[in-house]
């Protein structure tokens, strides 16, 4: 009895802990959002806690409208999705092909393709980028959505995560469809591509996130306002060549936290539980 | 018939892999070696030229005080942020590895700013640290505590990047933790009850060498990525005051970008690549004893 009352009290203080530390975490987020509903002049105002740190005194969507005035956010919007998609789509196929070619297929200079690939794991986006910007001058592709799209079409992380779990598929299926009158592309397409359903779904969601996330890419790559992306929009918001908007910068923070945020919150055993499965990104 | 069936397989792998041979040449292979070749020249953006100028960009960027500034406060920030990190995200994926509401709650809060982008993250903080309407200075001076200019002061940006960096990432860390902990089989845990130990005995003896490859991995991965950090010290800091906060990664993309001196960035990047390949490699020789176990 002595026993478990000291185990409640113990589990009583974690939480409590566990609490304050979420604290750390909710606190940021909600001054942030309350700010983006926040007249600029009530900004900062009511910081010493109390009810108005965090909801708004006088409730407004000004920012929202003053940003979209602004930036051409729902262009910037388009233009975020769709390169976060096209490339996860696209980048998903090219991986899992390759993947399922070097896993499972048998052919010469096989091993020698896979270790070149894998060794381009040593030259992430932050080392390559300047020759990467070179070549993409070289094509005429600056400026575009294939500046964007194009150079992660196919990853060495992908690939070797690919090829790790067809590796371990076993080669009896093809054969039998094989016998059946399947050809190489149908064996990949409809017997072994619709296995990989978890990993794709795995590999699509860093791709996407690490798409929506990509910073130092398009801030190099695009100068070109229609081709704007969200988060390098975030940073002239940040630092505009006028005195900062603080009511649109937190709006424009708010927009780009907020429908990640749902999302996750509808998927989040999922994502948590996908992102445990890679091991590492 | 044998030799049939390889044929076709030996034809059909090759075209399989072409697509990804063709984005990876053109945009990983030739761009690696294009940044080996160019650190030896003085190329020029605009004039689309550079003469080979031997080891001179090596040989100068080691006397380019901000360039070795910039290094050592990469290496700085890595020091701290790697073990730091790896123990806060180890202790709470043993907090909340339990069963019940409560603990799923934490783990799900935990993870928020892990799919917040870093850009977003970096200015949401930016104003919290705001010295004259942040959040933090508020709290700070209705406790009573001495308020800071945070981000405009030497060394507190120093720490706020820090700070900033820990806060994104540590609940991603804790994620990858806490599946490691689910592969330790409860019986073990079960008898070490039994034996008597207590949570901190469990802890030091049982859990953490059972997870001592995860916790290697986390260690390589963390400090890839604070190795290539970029965005704190664009968007915070602008890597001020006076190089406090500038990473190597944002040196030398000014220097590639903004001063168009390609070579001696180049030359920069090499550095930044040997870095890197020691890392991937202690990554490789981690992964490939896991396939002999």
């Amino acid at each position: 009895m002595n026993k478990s009352k000291k185990e409640l009290f113990g589990k009583i203080i974690l939480i409590f802990l566990l609490f304050l530390v979420f604290l750390s975490i909710l606190v940021p987020y909600l001054w942030t959002i309350s700010n983006a509903f926040r007249f600029n002049d009530e900004i900062g105002v009511y910081n010493n806690l109390g009810v108005y740190t965090f909801v708004p005194k006088a409730f407004t969507i000004s920012n929202f409208r003053r940003m979209f005035d602004q930036l051409n956010m729902w262009r910037i919007i388009f233009n975020t999705l769709l390169v976060a998609f096209s490339t996860t789509l696209m980048s998903l196929f090219i991986n899992a092909l390759t993947g399922y070619a070097l896993g499972l297929m048998n052919f010469i200079g096989k091993k020698f393709i896979f270790a070149l690939f894998i060794s381009m794991m040593m030259f992430p986006i932050e080392v390559l980028i300047i020759p990467l910007y070179l070549t993409i001058n070289d094509l005429h592709l600056n400026d575009s959505y294939f500046s964007l799209i194009l150079p992660f079409l196919a990853t060495p992380f992908g690939i070797f995560f690919m090829r790790q779990f067809f590796q371990n598929q076993p080669k009896s299926l093809g054969e039998a469809a094989k016998i059946d009158g399947a050809n190489q592309v149908q064996i990949f397409m409809k017997v072994y591509l619709p296995l990989a359903k978890t990993p794709l779904m795995t590999l699509g969601l860093l791709t996407f996130m690490q798409q929506w996330d990509s910073f130092i890419v398009p801030v190099t790559f695009i100068n070109d306002e229609s081709k704007l992306v969200l988060q390098v929009a975030l940073t002239r918001l940040s630092a505009g060549l006028y005195m900062t908007d603080y009511g649109v910068l937190f709006a424009g923070v708010t927009l780009s936290i907020i429908p990640i945020l749902i999302i996750y919150l509808l998927t989040q055993r999922h994502i948590q539980e996908n992102i445990a499965m890679t091991g590492i990104k | 018939m044998r030799g049939k069936v390889n044929r076709n397989e030996q034809i059909f792998g090759l075209v399989f892999i072409v697509p990804a041979l063709v984005i990876i040449g053109i945009f990983y292979v030739w761009p690696a070696i294009r940044l080996f070749l160019l650190s030896f020249t003085n190329y020029n953006v605009m004039s689309k030229f550079g003469n080979w100028v031997g080891f001179k960009n090596y040989a100068s960027m080691f006397s380019d005080k901000e360039y070795t500034n910039s290094l050592l406060v990469t290496i700085k920030m890595a020091l701290i942020i790697v073990p730091v990190q790896t123990v806060l995200a180890l202790l709470f994926a043993v907090a909340v590895n339990r069963e019940g509401r409560i603990f799923k709650f934490f783990r799900t809060g935990f993870f928020i700013p892990s799919i917040t982008s870093f850009v977003a993250v970096a200015i949401l903080w930016k104003q919290l640290l705001n010295p004259s309407f942040g959040l933090v200075n508020s709290l700070l001076k209705s406790l009573g505590l001495p308020t800071s200019q945070f981000l405009s002061s030497i060394p507190d940006a120093f720490y706020s990047v820090i700070f900033v960096c820990i806060w994104k990432s540590w609940g991603y860390f804790m994620v990858i933790f806490i599946s490691g902990l689910q592969d330790i089989s409860q019986d073990i845990r079960d008898a070490t009850k039994i034996d008597g130990a207590n949570s901190l005995e469990e802890l030091l003896f049982i859990t953490i060498p059972m997870l001592k490859r995860t916790i290697l991995l986390v260690v390589v991965v963390t400090t890839m990525d604070a190795i290539k950090l970029f965005v704190p010290a664009y968007t915070m800091t602008a890597g001020g005051p006076i190089g406090t906060t500038t990473t190597t990664v944002y040196y030398l993309w000014r220097k590639a970008f903004r001063l168009q001196e390609i070579g001696s960035a180049s030359a920069m990047s090499m550095i930044l690549f040997m870095l890197i390949a020691i890392i991937v490699i202690i990554q490789f020789r981690i992964g490939s004893g896991d396939n002999n176990e």
